[in-house]
C-alpha cells in the first residue's frame, strides 16, 4: 500500500514535539547545567567545568546513595523476579480460576506510592506499629527492632516494601510473555512425558528469556530512579542510611539549593541508566545469536 | 487423587500469598475507623463501634480538594495522552515512511528516563512560561506517559486485519477517519491498559508534584497526603482515612479494566 510520507509524518508530529520538549531537550540542558553553579537565591550560573563531578567524587554521602541504588538492584531482581515467575507460571496455567489472585497481586502498583508509604510507616512504628505488635504476639518478641529508624534497617525496610509493591506488576509482565507461547508446544512435551519442573526448565523459561530481560531492564531502571516510597518513609535518613541518587539529587536542588551540584547528580544517574541499557542490550542480542 | 492433593496445596499456597498482599490494605481500612488511643494501643485491634470520624476530619483537611486536584490533573493528562499517542502509533504500525524506525526509537528512550534527569529545567521552564500548576504538571505528564501508550497501541494496531483498512481506503476514508472508526474500537484492550497505566502513574506522581505546584490549593493527592499527615501526626486513624480516600476511585476504575489489563499487554510481547 502507498502513503505520502508527509502524511505518516503529521500523524506521529504532535507525539514526537511534545516528547522532544518536554523530556529530550531538558535532558540534554541538565547535562550542560551540571558544569555550572547557581542557586535560587543568586541565580547568576558560573561555570565551574568538571568542579562538581570532582566534588561528588569526594562525597561521602554520594557513596552510600551509590551503595544503596546497588542494594536496590540487586535485591529486587533477586526477590521479585522469581517471585512473580513463579506468580505468572502459577497463575498462568488455570488463568481463569485465578482471575481473583490475579488482580490482587496486582492491586498493591495501583495504590499511590505515598500512600504505601504513610501505610508502611504506621505498620514499621517502633513503639505503637503493626509489625513489632504481631512479632511479640507469636513470641518472637526478640526480633522486633526499630526498623526504620534503625541506620542498618531502614534501607532493607524499603526494599521490602517496594518488593510487595511491584512483584504483581512484573507478573503481569511475565504473564504476557506466557501467554505469547503456543499451547501445542506443550501438549508435544505432556505426550513426551515430561513433568511440570522439567517443562518449566526446557520449554517455558527458554521461550521467555527475551521477556525476562526486558522485564530485568525495568526493575534495574526503577531501581536507579527510586524515590516516592524512600522519601515518604525516611527521606533518605536516619543520617542519610536510605539515601539514594534521585533524594540525594531532590535534597541538593531544593533544599541545601545547590542547583547545578544536584544537576550533576541526575547525569550520574542518567549515566546509569544508559550503561544498564546498554547492557541488556547486550545480552539480548548474545540471546538472539544463540537461537 | 495425588494430583489433586497438589493442586490443593498450590492452590492453597497462593491464596496465603494473596491473604498477605492484601494484609496492610485490609489493616487500613479497619484501621480508618478506629480511635487514635486505641489504634496506637492495640495495631490489631477491630473497631469498637462504626466511627466515620476519621473521615470527617481527612475531609476537613482538605482530602476533597485533593481529590478535586488529582481527578482534573488525572483525566486531562490521559485524554491527551491518548489523543497524541493513537495517530503516532498507527503511522507507526501502518504506514512505511523514512526515520519510521528513528523516531520510534527516539520516543521509546523515554520509557527508561528518570524524572529526576529533568525536574531541574522543567522547573525553570514552568517558571519562565508562568504556566497555571495544572498545566505545570500535565505537560511532562502526558510526554513521560507517550513512550508505553505508543508502545502498546503500536504493538495493537499492527494485528489488526489489512483487509478492514484496504476497504475503508477504497470507500475514500482519510487515515484519522480510518484510525478513529476502525483501530480504536478494535484496540480496545490496549487503549483500556494505556488508560489503566497511565491514570495510575499520573495519580500516584511525586516529585514533579512536589516541585512544581505553587499554591497550596492546587496540591494533587501525594503531596496533599504527605502535608496532612504532616499536620495529624498521631492521629493514625485520621491518616489512615485519607489514604482510603486516596486509594478508593483508582481502585474501582482497575477493578473495571483489568480484565483488559493481560490482553492489552500481550500484543506488545509478542512482537
Amino acid at each position: 500500500m502507498r502513503h505520502r510520507p508527509l502524511t505518516a509524518w503529521l500523524l506521529a508530529l504532535p507525539a514526537l514535539a511534545v516528547f522532544a520538549f518536554y523530556i529530550t531537550w531538558p535532558l540534554i540542558h541538565t547535562v550542560v547545567l551540571s558544569a555550572y553553579s547557581w542557586s535560587a537565591l543568586n541565580p547568576i550560573r558560573t561555570f565551574e567545568g568538571f568542579g562538581n563531578y570532582v566534588e561528588l567524587a569526594h562525597d561521602p554521602v554520594l557513596r552510600t546513595a551509590l551503595i544503596n541504588n546497588g542494594l536496590w538492584i540487586v535485591l529486587s531482581l533477586v526477590f521479585q523476579l522469581p517471585l512473580a515467575m513463579l506468580l505468572a507460571v502459577g497463575i498462568g496455567s488455570a488463568l481463569r480460576r485465578h482471575r481473583i489472585l490475579r488482580t490482587v497481586y496486582f492491586s498493591p502498583l495501583i495504590i499511590p506510592a505515598v500512600a504505601v508509604g504513610l501505610i508502611w510507616t504506621l505498620f514499621y512504628d517502633p513503639n505503637f506499629g503493626a509489625f513489632n505488635a504481631l512479632l511479640e504476639a507469636v513470641g518472637l518478641k526478640g526480633w522486633t527492632a526499630g526498623w526504620l529508624g534503625d541506620t542498618k534497617l531502614a534501607t532493607l525496610c524499603i526494599i521490602a516494601v517496594s518488593c510487595w509493591r511491584y512483584t504483581g506488576f512484573h507478573m503481569m509482565i511475565l504473564l504476557a510473555g506466557l501467554q505469547a507461547i503456543p499451547e501445542d508446544i506443550y501438549e508435544a512435551a505432556v505426550i513426551d512425558g515430561a513433568n511440570a519442573w522439567r517443562t518449566f526448565w526446557g520449554i517455558t523459561l527458554p521461550l521467555m528469556k527475551r521477556v525476562v530481560l526486558v522485564d530485568a531492564l525495568l526493575i534495574t531502571v526503577g531501581s536507579v530512579k527510586i524515590f516516592d516510597l524512600i522519601w515518604v518513609m525516611t527521606a533518605g535518613g536516619p543520617n542519610h542510611a536510605s539515601e539514594v541518587l534521585a533524594t540525594y539529587m531532590y535534597r541538593a536542588a531544593f533544599s541545601d539549593d545547590r542547583m547545578g551540584y544536584s544537576a550533576a547528580i541526575a547525569t550520574v544517574m542518567l549515566v546509569l541508566t544508559l550503561i544498564a541499557t546498554v547492557i541488556y542490550l547486550r545480552l539480548t542480542r548474545l540471546e538472539e545469536a544463540d537461537a | 487423587m495425588k494430583r489433586a492433593a497438589g493442586a490443593w496445596l498450590r492452590d492453597g499456597l497462593f491464596a496465603l500469598l494473596a491473604l498477605v498482599f492484601m494484609l496492610p490494605l485490609i489493616w487500613t481500612v479497619i484501621g480508618s475507623f478506629r480511635g487514635a488511643s486505641t489504634l496506637r494501643v492495640e495495631p490489631w485491634g477491630l473497631p469498637e463501634t462504626l466511627d466515620w470520624g476519621n473521615y470527617v476530619a481527612a475531609w476537613e483537611g482538605r482530602i476533597g480538594l485533593y481529590l478535586l486536584n488529582s481527578t482534573i490533573v488525572t483525566v486531562a493528562s490521559v485524554v491527551l495522552i491518548v489523543v497524541l499517542s493513537a495517530p503516532a502509533a498507527y503511522a507507526f504500525a501502518r504506514m512505511r515512511f523514512s526515520g519510521a524506525g528513528l523516531a520510534l526509537g527516539f520516543i521509546l528512550t523515554g520509557l527508561l528516563i528518570p524524572a529526576h534527569a529533568v525536574l531541574i529545567p522543567l522547573y525553570e521552564l514552568n517558571s519562565a512560561l508562568g504556566v497555571g500548576d495544572y498545566l505545570a504538571l500535565i505537560g511532562p505528564y502526558v510526554a513521560f506517559g507517550l513512550p508505553l501508550s505508543v508502545l502498546l497501541m503500536r504493538a495493537y494496531f499492527v494485528e489488526v486485519p489489512g483487509e478492514l483498512m484496504e476497504a475503508a481506503i477504497i470507500d475514500g476514508a482519510g487515515h484519522l477517519r480510518i484510525l478513529w472508526s476502525i483501530f480504536m474500537p478494535i484496540a480496545r484492550p490496549a487503549v483500556a491498559t494505556v488508560a489503566i497505566f497511565q491514570a495510575a502513574w499520573v495519580w500516584n506522581e511525586l516529585p514533579f508534584a512536589l516541585v512544581f505546584i505553587k499554591e497550596s490549593a492546587h496540591l494533587t493527592l501525594p503531596v496533599g497526603l504527605l502535608n496532612f499527615q504532616g499536620e495529624h501526626i498521631a492521629n493514625w486513624g485520621a491518616i489512615l482515612a485519607g489514604v482510603t480516600i486516596a486509594v478508593i476511585p483508582l481502585m474501582v476504575l482497575y477493578l473495571v479494566f483489568q480484565r483488559h489489563i493481560v490482553r492489552g499487554l500481550t500484543a506488545g510481547a509478542v512482537k
